[in-house]
């Protein structure tokens, strides 16, 4: 532990122990395991669905919300916060979209883990939520893995038997990330009212040959969409991505006609030494 | 390397970072505390409280602005002894106060 003296003139010297970043640190008790990794289903070599079942259920999420997912490894706790694709069962089964990344500390635990491995998953946080009582047209808007929030909220549309128009667009590199097709598909098919537009960015690269959708980024293709039904632009978007899809698009949103208050986003952050997925 | 709280929450204290940090590392004493205090015990640096604070109080250690450095010592010695981090924040608010002067 360092003892650090602040560095003010006449602040009285005082001098206290300053915590370090140590995770150990933090109380074991807090930290225990809570839940149990019961399969990962791999949609591509760093792409996967995380199914987690909690010992108690999860009490107060609400559609748009993440969770931090916790992995005990080599003495040390390593936390990230991870956005809620659906919450099954008694509110007991929590299901993750996760992104592995070449230099991620955590999604190298994560990817490490075989069902049955002990975590921990912290309460739901966030304030990007569903407002289901606003039946204005939805756009939701994703990239890669920031699909997942979008996805609880349309979810929880469907449970709610929601006949909103809605569209969501979902811009991806390569055609075998989307994951989640069938699943949008079959919401499509049980009355959801949902305009469904898969786009990659990459439409040329070889591992897109056989793709025949839309292609094209994010922000482009939802340009295409307000310019194809203008009724939009009195509606209210929800988006989760990187930060440079989400100002694009919403300059485009702001550009069409939506209030600055109705384009709602939850966007990746760059933090100093770790990245928000 | 943690997120650091700084005077732009002082009285003021919005609480949207306390409802997005997905670890509760962010702490006050209701009724005493003039500031939230992020414990960088705790915090895993995923930037969730800063994009949420309305009033840009909350930055990394090492995007801080000069003029607030200070105020990554209050955060982390809160954790230890309140009672001198609080001593030390009005500190820091009698010195800035003097020097906007």
């Amino acid at each position: 532990m360092t003892l650090v003296q602040r560095p003010l003139a006449g602040s009285g010297g005082h001098v206290l122990p300053v915590p370090n970043s140590n995770p150990e640190t933090a109380s074991r008790a807090q930290l225990a395991p809570n839940a149990t990794l019961a399969a990962r289903i791999d949609v591509t070599d760093s792409l996967a669905i995380f199914s987690v079942v909690l010992d108690e259920p999860l009490s107060g999420f609400r559609p748009g919300q993440y969770v931090s997912v916790g992995v005990f490894a080599d003495g040390a706790f390593v936390q990230r916060p991870y956005s809620v694709v659906t919450l099954r069962g008694d509110g007991d089964r929590v299901e993750l979209f996760i992104r592995r990344l070449a230099t991620g500390a955590m999604t190298t635990l994560l990817w490490g883990l075989t069902p049955g491995s002990r975590i921990r998953l912290g309460p739901p946080r966030g304030l990007f939520v569903l407002d289901a009582l606003d039946a204005r047209p939805r756009l939701f808007i994703g990239t890669g893995t920031g699909l997942a929030p979008l996805l609880a909220m349309l979810d929880a549309l469907v449970t709610h038997g929601d006949q909103s128009p809605n569209v969501l667009i979902h811009g991806v590199s390569y055609q075998g990330e989307f994951g989640y097709a069938a699943r949008i598909g079959g919401w499509v098919n049980a009355g959801l009212d949902l305009w469904y537009v898969p786009t990659v960015s990459r439409p040329d690269d070889a591992l897109n040959s056989a793709w025949s959708g839309t292609a094209g980024r994010a922000d482009a293709v939802l340009a295409q969409v307000l310019e194809a039904d203008p009724s939009l632009a009195g509606g209210v978007a929800y988006m989760c991505g990187n930060s440079n899809m989400i100002e694009a698009c919403r300059e485009t949103l702001l550009n069409a006609g939506l209030r600055r208050e109705d384009v709602r986003a939850e966007q990746f952050h760059v933090a100093p030494v770790t990245q928000r997925v | 390397m943690s997120y650091v709280i700084a005077q732009p929450c002082v009285d003021q204290m919005d609480q949207s970072c306390v409802a997005v940090c997905p670890v509760d590392c962010i702490r006050s004493e209701p009724g005493i505390d003039r500031k939230f205090y992020i414990d960088p015990d705790q915090c895993i640096q995923c930037g969730s409280c800063m994009s949420a604070c309305p009033n840009n109080a909350i930055s990394p250690l090492n995007a801080l602005p000069a003029e607030w450095i200070d105020y990554a010592w209050v955060d982390a010695a809160w954790f230890r002894d309140r009672d001198i981090a609080r001593e030390v924040l009005g500190e820091v608010l009698e010195d800035a106060a003097a020097a906007a002067r």
